[in-house]
């Protein structure tokens, strides 16, 4: 029974800081543009960080590439906009408890809670940057169909998962402070082996293997294939199950070792 | 009404080993005692302090406090230099668990009470060191909880507001429930505290009357 029940300890600090997000969702909204506070187009620079590169991108691959420009630029901003969101989660949520050290030695909330108001944050921009691709998708592709409604799950998924993700990488950012540069040159090679400049479909060789083995992959098709409107595809549910099972029982083993000891090696 | 009960905490160490930074303190503090921690640098004062906040958890033994306690030892803690005074107070606020709205019901004092004119709503990176502190230290005008928790900080600014702030904290300290203040300086503890906590290598050395306390510390 105690074996059980050493598998959702770890709820109770996720729940304890769920339950007080008007707190973090407040500080997140107003400290979040703090950094853009003395640039001429300040809160706008999170999605110019977006479309700029993916579009500028779309031009000249397209043609590097041979693709058509058409499928090829919603193709490559969808997955940019993903990708975008998936590496700043590990890229700000591996630093986050070194990142508030000086809150963690004075206030009273758990863990889960910086990691939550990062979340809000991430979250917030990712979503406008998803309505911003609906919008152009609208305009100048018009390929959105009624499928783009299954981000409604797959978004709410995708955040799921990233709770234990950012722990478990935050807690081990504690302990080998190199964990966070062995991180930014993976995300930075991960960029590149992951289907987002090119595809996969149809592929064999290389290409299908760098899909086929990486879990990315799978992650980005479940925001991807919605807004671009592909087939429903089981085996990207079951990857991202087989992830979440994964993390969250690095994550249990985590916090029942080591939750309580966090606060000294900041 | 804070007691502690066989309370050790330890600090681990790079190599492997542990480091008891508190061992086996048992101690009762009665509703409106206020306490003094006095003892030599690393004599655990701080670690006491941040145990009682709930930010520290126990080796072995137990703590339990009668409320929530403010925390009290990082002054400038949060603070945000690209943003205005009047932000700031409510982002630090919102960490304190105020809600917006009652920061801005109480903002109006808080600006009176840090006496920075209009630079209460320029960037805080315009400050002086002392004007950041008033700023810092006059978010607790709107703010009071049963139980105070103090690491040194009293002290801060100029002479005229170095006087207010102190009224402030003793206003705080008259009428909360506990107070515990870890400091080094015997008049200000003589002023704050009526008990006081000698504690030498992480243990308790003499636990009474704070006039008793000091003049046996003094000896």
């Amino acid at each position: 029974m105690k074996f059980l029940a050493s598998f959702f300890l770890i709820f109770n600090d996720i729940f304890k800081s769920l339950i007080i997000y008007k707190i973090w969702s407040r500080i997140a909204l107003k400290t979040m543009f703090i950094k853009y506070n003395r640039s001429k187009l300040g809160f706008l620079w999170p999605f110019i960080n977006s479309f700029f590169f993916a579009i500028a991108i779309s031009v000249v691959f397209s043609e590097i590439l041979n693709q058509d420009f058409s499928t090829y630029a919603p193709y490559l901003i969808a997955g940019f906009i993903t990708w975008n969101f998936f590496s700043s989660i590990i890229a700000e949520q591996t630093t986050i408890f070194t990142a508030n050290s000086s809150f963690l030695k004075e206030l009273n909330y758990n863990l889960f809670f910086y990691i939550f108001k990062k979340s809000y944050e991430l979250l917030f921009i990712f979503v406008i940057n998803i309505l911003i691709f609906i919008f152009l998708s609208i305009c100048f592709f018009n390929q959105l169909t009624f499928d783009v409604l299954l981000l409604v799950i797959n978004i709410p998924l995708i955040v799921f998962l990233s709770i234990f993700v950012a722990y478990v990488f935050a807690v081990i950012n504690c302990f080998f402070r190199d964990f966070v540069f062995v991180m930014n040159n993976m995300m930075r090679l991960f960029f590149f082996i992951t289907p987002i400049l090119w595809h996969a479909e149809n592929s064999d060789g290389i290409r299908a293997h760098l899909s086929m083995y990486n879990p990315f992959y799978y992650l980005i098709n479940l925001i991807r294939d919605p807004l671009l409107s592909n087939d429903f595809n089981e085996i990207n549910y079951i990857i991202y199950l087989c992830l979440l099972v994964f993390f969250y029982l690095l994550a249990v083993i985590l916090f029942n070792r080591v939750n309580k000891k966090i606060v000294f090696y900041v | 009404m804070i007691k502690i009960k066989n309370l050790t905490v330890e600090y681990p160490l790079d190599n492997g080993r542990k480091y008891t930074a508190l061992s086996n303190v048992s101690l009762e503090i009665e509703d409106y005692d206020n306490v003094a921690l006095i003892g030599r640098n690393g004599s655990g004062k701080s670690t006491l302090l941040r145990t009682l906040a709930g930010v520290f958890h126990p080796a072995r033994g137990s703590i339990s406090l009668s409320g929530p306690p403010l925390t009290i030892f990082d002054i400038s803690l949060g603070m945000e230099k690209d943003e205005s005074g009047f932000n700031n107070v409510i982002i630090k606020g919102l960490y304190y668990g105020l809600s917006e709205k009652e920061v801005l019901t109480g903002i109006k004092k808080v600006e009176s009470f840090a006496e920075l004119g209009d630079f209460f709503y320029k960037p805080v990176r315009t400050y002086s060191a002392g004007m950041r502190a008033r700023l810092a230290f006059s978010i607790l005008t709107i703010i009071s909880r049963d139980i105070y928790l103090v690491d040194e900080v009293i002290g801060v600014g100029d002479k005229f507001f170095n006087q207010k702030a102190k009224d402030l904290i003793k206003s705080k300290a008259d009428s909360c429930k506990n107070f515990v203040l870890a400091s080094h300086a015997d008049q200000l503890i003589r002023d704050f505290c009526n008990k006081g906590l000698w504690l030498d290598n992480g243990k308790v050395k003499l636990f009474g009357d704070i006039n008793d306390v000091l003049e046996a510390y003094n000896k």
